[in-house]
């Protein structure tokens, strides 16, 4: 009797810890997903992901330790700190890196987790969280075949809208086009010795081509996987459209007549 | 019409919150460290000139002088914001005005003094006073006071250039 007590004590301890932990876990990884995206933009967190050069490699480790103390010390703390550590490098810091350490950091949380609770539904919406996504949307992202998202045109220094094409996403293009061009301003400064442009970004399932023009940027947003046909069709669609701005400086003051032309250039990359 | 500005200002003098209040109507207690940069969107109605601002909050802890030289590109104008309750936050105005001004290439700069709800209007004579500088705006991000007037009064300069 005693025994089943002492079971039913220690079965009860454990939810009640599991109640009281679990709700404070869950608002910190809320937290952590939300504030980033929330502070950085909606692009930033998965935009971060700018490819390493091997370069870059030092850097990384130089900035590593750093980052994983804070990324640790932020689950109990508030994440404020790890972000201030990542602003000043955020250039040459990249998402693949930060990935692998959150993706170590919950892999370590959900190993501790394990052996204290058992709640499946609970974990799982933790491992969602995390990610971001749906395994799911993982695993059959390697077979979709490309799809070009959305374009935009946007001027180089005030990062403003200039025209914009889209199949339908719900993001604000104009702030969009504000945190690329904060992002690729970033990028450019740590690279600036080589002299080198921001020229894509990936992050979930999307690719953002960048290429720059004397006064403005067009990025390209695609979804899937790229073939070399795709590619063709759409570095021509670029060019043709950045030669007509170019000879023609009206379309510069006439956003109408920029938009259209951007529509008329890029409706059939799609085929 | 578009313009893309500025806020700048030390840390803590409340540019977010004033953009808060600008944008969404609302003020949190709460501490933020602004991260990075946040950039938010307002429609200004300029007696029928409708103007789109894309705000650009740069970060965080910063001294002016480090604000990253590409973030001023492009801008039409600044809100250069101090606390009306921390005198280091204004001492040396006008030399800070000047760097803004060479870093930005823009005159288009509204000066705010913020906090207005800390203090007494006597202290705000005396802060006016000695600051040395033409304070364009007086404002509190808390009570919601000429934070409107702020942004308007930017809005118009920047029409009026
Ligand atoms: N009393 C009062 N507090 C304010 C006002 N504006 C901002 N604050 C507070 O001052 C602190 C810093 O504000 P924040 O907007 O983050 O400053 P920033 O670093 O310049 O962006 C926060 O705690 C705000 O709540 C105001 O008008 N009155
Ligand atoms: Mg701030």
């Amino acid at each position: 009797m005693a025994k089943v007590q002492a079971l039913d004590r220690e079965i009860n301890d454990e939810q009640r810890l599991a109640q009281q932990v679990g709700p404070i876990l869950e608002k910190r990884i809320a937290e952590l997903q939300e504030t980033f995206p929330e502070r950085f933009g909606p692009v930033i967190t998965e935009t971060l992901k700018v490819q390493i050069k091997e370069s870059q490699d030092d850097v990384v480790e130089a900035i590593s330790p750093i980052i994983t103390k804070s990324l640790k010390a932020q689950i109990k703390d508030s994440q404020d700190e790890v972000v201030e550590a990542i602003y000043p490098i955020m250039g040459k810091l990249i998402k693949k890196y930060i990935q692998k350490e959150i993706a170590k950091l919950s892999e370590s949380v959900d190993a501790r987790m394990r052996q204290m609770f058992s709640f499946k539904g609970f974990w799982q919406r933790f491992i969602y969280r995390v990610k971001g996504v749906k395994e799911s949307e993982v695993v059959v992202q390697g077979l979709l075949p490309p799809v070009l998202e959305e374009i935009m045109v946007i001027e180089n220094d005030s990062g403003l809208l200039l025209a914009n094409y889209s199949i339908g996403s719900n993001t604000d293009p104009d702030l969009v086009a504000g945190m690329l061009t904060a992002i690729k301003a970033f990028v450019e400064d740590a690279y600036s010795k080589s002299e080198q442009d921001l020229e894509y970004i990936e992050y979930e399932t999307f690719t953002l081509y960048l290429q720059s023009f004397k006064s403005f940027y067009i990025v390209v947003a695609i979804s899937g996987v790229l073939n070399q046909a795709f590619k063709d069709r759409l570095n021509d669609a670029v060019l043709g459209f950045a030669v007509k701005i170019a000879e023609d400086q009206n379309y510069r003051s006439d956003q109408r007549a920029m938009q259209s032309l951007l529509e008329h250039h890029f409706h059939e990359v799609n085929d | 019409m578009q313009k893309k500005i500025l806020l700048v200002g030390d840390f803590g003098v409340g540019k977010s919150s004033l953009v808060e209040r600008f944008v969404y109507s609302r003020f949190s207690e709460e501490y933020k460290s602004t991260i990075g940069v946040v950039i938010s969107k307002k429609e200004l109605n300029l007696e029928g000139l409708v103007l789109k601002f894309l705000i650009w909050d740069v970060a965080g802890e910063r001294e002016i002088s480090e604000v990253p030289a590409s973030y001023y590109l492009g801008c039409s104008g600044l809100l250069f914001v101090f606390d009306l309750t921390r005198p280091e936050t204004w001492v040396g105005m006008s030399q800070r005005l000047e760097t803004i001004r060479q870093m930005s290439k823009s005159d288009n700069i509204i000066v705010v003094g913020n906090k207005s709800d800390l203090c007494e209007p006597s202290q705000i004579e005396q802060v006016l006073d000695k600051i040395g500088v033409r304070v364009d705006a007086v404002t509190s991000a808390r009570s919601d006071d000429n934070v409107d007037r702020a942004f308007h009064e930017l809005g118009r300069r920047i029409v009026n250039d």
